[in-house]
């Protein structure tokens, strides 16, 4: 086993990007992430690699777009409003079939809102937040060992569905420190990048594009987009459950407010209310199937976010009728992070209604 | 078991490194650990507020509404968290610089350490956020003593290795304070 | 530093929440002055970016509107467009200003927008913790210019007040610091002149303020204030370099 080290969420997300073999970042500095740009500032000239801080995100995005199109590991990071100004760029990797990694430690808004951890992009990132009807998968760490665990895997999602891929958290998993083995990235197999540009030399001429103009031709494409997306439906999920089996009432919340729920619901056991967690760690593909069964099992189902109701309606899609779902939100705002005892309260009085 | 903390203070006074070292400690006995810095535009200047959970477990939530053990260093954090604390929960609290008289809190366990006189005692004034990790420590097991030793050359930069000696030496006098008030 | 002038009208008197030795504080006295001056404070709408200076509607006794980082010349047309009896400005940083809202300030200015832009530049990102700006030095370090800036790989600080005055649609632009008493005597002088271009409805002015940042360059206030004389001011050279009907 590695020496298990004490470092923050945005350094481990680094870190992870670095162990994938990311060569190549493009960024904006913006609070809560400005530690991804700052450490990557600092290791990558020393591997070979490029660092640019970009003259705005619109660019930083699409220096991505060029740097993915030679067939490299390439990322940015940035918050909230610098992930508006990548969406068009995204759409255009996703459109183009580029991999690529997006972070979003986000932040609340709208508009310049403020800086204190919120979960009100998930529409924006697990619906395809520009345009043209695409999706990417998300990756919604909630601990500092998963911010590098799932760094490293966004990187293989994208090279293996040919997808821009978005880690999604916010400045509790971000700012915060905690132990972190980093672990060796995963051997697997991945396609070769028969794609890439490099120059014709003499072979058959690449053209990386999301332009399709010939009959059908975009019709053909969109379709061949929505059979990816079926595809990573059914091999791509990732969830957690905690005390699920036996629950009455099942708690699901993603990232940092899944953390307190745990925290609470472990309260409310030992109150012996039985109570369980279930976690999506994968917002798209969306955790449909499994989170229906548990959800349906225990009856009741209560959605916590920070945020006033994103998530819960694709719990509702996915439970589809057959169990009660509740919501519980907290808009983002400074000192607005609900504590264990808060939801502990939730809880209880969710559990009164059965 | 699971340890919860909050250390608040005003920007300075080195809470943010005592939450640090701590952290590092348990780290270093090979428990879970989870330190979430508050965080806000008005970094400068102003309050510093750190939680540490440390859990042989899993830890949980990073974020503690009610702690069952609050430090703090100066007047405006214990009048912000001072009623947060846990029933049955302890408040370390900086005598030097806080008043507790106005706290109506029979439910706890209040503990004065005069911090600042007990760093100026030391010959050093910036010790204060050791001496506060002294008294944690003497009261609450979360780490032992000995792993803190260890953890200092962790927590702090190089430059500042060679005050080890003297941040060794005001933890110790931080629990001695802490014991003795306790007794 | 002796007190040049008073409180003007259009400054609230309240404390700022800029950090000691910060020379945004004394920037809103000269913009307030210059509003005072021209007596058009209580037509005047200002447009905040997104930097140190965002609240600056908590300081200035006028109606503004606040900006997405880097558009505030983009507002400022809009506004202005909209109300062209009104006095419009803009303050912004250099990132705001140089980075992110470069299309925005080129374009702005060559269409000979009827505004005036207050550029405060610091060489570094302040509101977000002392990254690399397009204004930083060569050789300076910044939190993501460990190794100090790299005229290769980073380019070279971006003179804006030298690179607007090309344009045709500017009529006044102007680099000023207010690190001395004298440096901040010419640059009340500069800072009424270009909202006068404006008043007079002569086009688009711009004013270049060369600011200290002791927070994220690591220095305390007098090094900081020391520092815009002593490595600022050989680069970015002080002067009017565009006046128009006075050339
Ligand atoms: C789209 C977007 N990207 C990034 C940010 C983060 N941000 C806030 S202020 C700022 C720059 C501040 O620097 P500057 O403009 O030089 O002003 P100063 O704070 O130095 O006065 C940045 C990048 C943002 N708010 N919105
Ligand atoms: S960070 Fe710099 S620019 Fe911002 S208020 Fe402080 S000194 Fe001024």
């Amino acid at each position: 086993m590695s020496k298990r080290l004490f470092v923050k969420g945005n350094e481990a997300a680094a870190m992870g990007a670095l162990e994938a073999g990311c060569r190549y970042y493009f960024g904006y500095p913006i609070t809560p992430q400005s530690d991804i740009p700052e450490y990557l500032s600092r290791e990558l000239p020393g591997l070979g690699g490029e660092f640019i801080q970009a003259e705005s995100e619109v660019a930083s995005i699409n220096m991505l777009l060029g740097a993915s199109a030679c067939g490299k590991r390439a990322m940015t990071s940035s918050s909230s409003p610098g992930i508006s100004l990548k969406q068009e760029g995204i759409s255009y990797m996703a459109g183009s079939e580029l991999p690529g990694v997006i972070i979003n430690i986000s932040r609340s808004g709208p508009g310049l809102g403020g800086i204190d951890a919120s979960q009100s992009d998930y529409f924006q990132s697990v619906k395809g937040g520009g345009h043209g009807g695409y999706h990417i998968p998300v990756l919604a760490p909630n601990s500092v060992q998963e911010m590098y665990d799932l760094t490293m895997h966004a990187f293989d999602l994208a090279d293996l569905y040919r997808t821009p891929v978005m880690v999604l958290g916010d400045s509790v998993v971000g700012q915060m420190k905690e132990a972190l083995v980093p672990n060796p990235r995963p051997q697997r197999e991945l396609p070769e990048k028969d794609w890439a540009v490099r120059g014709k030399g003499g072979g058959e001429q690449r053209v990386v594009k999301s332009l399709f103009l010939g009959d059908g031709e975009l019709e053909a494409h969109n379709w061949k987009l929505h059979a990816k997306y079926q595809v990573m439906k059914e091999k791509e999920v990732m969830y957690e459950t905690y005390l699920a089996d036996d629950a009455e009432l099942l708690v699901t919340g993603f990232g940092s407010v899944s953390r307190i729920a745990q925290t609470a619901i472990a309260m409310a056991r030992e109150e012996g209310l039985k109570v369980g967690l279930f976690r999506p760690i994968t917002l798209f593909p969306f955790p449909e199937k499994a989170l229906a069964e548990a959800g349906i099992r225990a009856g009741r189902v209560l959605v916590v976010e920070l945020n006033c109701g994103q998530m819960v309606e694709d719990v509702r899609l996915a439970v589809n009728g057959k169990a009660e779902v509740g919501f519980y939100g907290r808009p983002p705002g400074a000192g607005s992070l609900p504590s264990p005892e808060e939801l502990l309260d939730v809880i209880r009085k969710s559990c009164a209604r059965i | 078991m699971r340890y919860d903390l909050m250390i608040a203070g005003f920007g300075g006074q080195g809470v943010l490194l005592a939450g640090n070292l701590l952290s590092y400690a348990a780290i270093e006995e090979g428990k879970n650990v989870s330190y979430f810095p508050a965080y806000g535009v008005e970094k400068r200047g102003g309050s510093a507020t750190c939680t540490v959970v440390i859990a042989d477990g899993a830890v949980g939530s990073p974020v503690v509404g009610n702690p069952s053990t609050l430090v703090v260093l100066n007047q405006a954090s214990l009048e912000r968290f001072g009623s947060k604390v846990r029933p049955g929960g302890i408040c370390i609290y900086n005598s030097s610089l806080v008043d507790v008289s106005g706290l109506d809190r029979g439910d706890i366990t209040l503990v004065p350490v005069p911090m600042n006189e007990i760093a100026m005692e030391l010959g050093d004034s910036r010790m204060v956020n050791m001496v506060a990790v002294g008294a944690y420590l003497a009261l609450v097991p979360a780490v032992g003593t000995a792993s803190v030793a260890g953890a200092l050359e962790q927590a702090l930069p190089e430059r500042n290795h060679r005050f080890i000696p003297a941040n060794l030496k005001a933890i110790e006098a931080g629990g001695a304070a802490a014991r003795q008030k306790k007794a | 530093m002796e007190q040049v002038f008073k409180r003007p009208v259009s400054l609230k008197d309240v404390q700022t929440h800029f950090c000691p030795g910060c020379h945004h504080g004394t920037i809103h006295r000269l913009v307030a002055d210059a509003m005072d001056f021209h007596g058009v404070q209580q037509e005047t709408i200002g447009v905040a970016s997104v930097g140190c200076s965002v609240f600056l509607y908590g300081y200035f006794d006028i109606d503004v509107v606040e900006a997405p980082h880097g558009r505030a010349s983009a507002v400022a047309t809009g506004v202005k467009r909209a109300r062209p009896d009104r006095f419009v400005f803009t303050y912004q940083g250099d990132g705001d200003l140089a980075a992110i809202g470069t299309a925005e300030i080129i374009h702005a200015a060559n269409r000979g927008e009827d505004i005036t832009v207050v550029f405060v530049n610091n060489t570094t990102y302040g509101m977000t913790g002392g990254q690399m700006a397009p204004t930083t030095l060569v050789g300076q370090k910044t939190s993501t210019s460990p190794y100090g800036r790299d005229r290769k790989k980073d380019g070279s600080p971006i003179k804006m007040a030298e690179l607007l005055a090309q344009l045709g649609g500017v009529a006044y632009s102007a680099r000023v610091a207010v690190d001395s008493p004298k440096n901040l005597i010419q640059a009340k002088k500069v800072m009424r002149e270009a909202f006068g271009y404006q008043a007079q409805g002569k086009g688009f002015s711009f004013v270049e303020v060369l600011s200290a940042c002791p927070t994220n360059w690591g220095m305390t206030p007098l090094k900081a204030n020391a520092r815009v004389g002593e490595e600022m001011i050989p680069y970015f050279q002080l002067g009017i370099f565009k006046q128009e009907g006075n050339e």
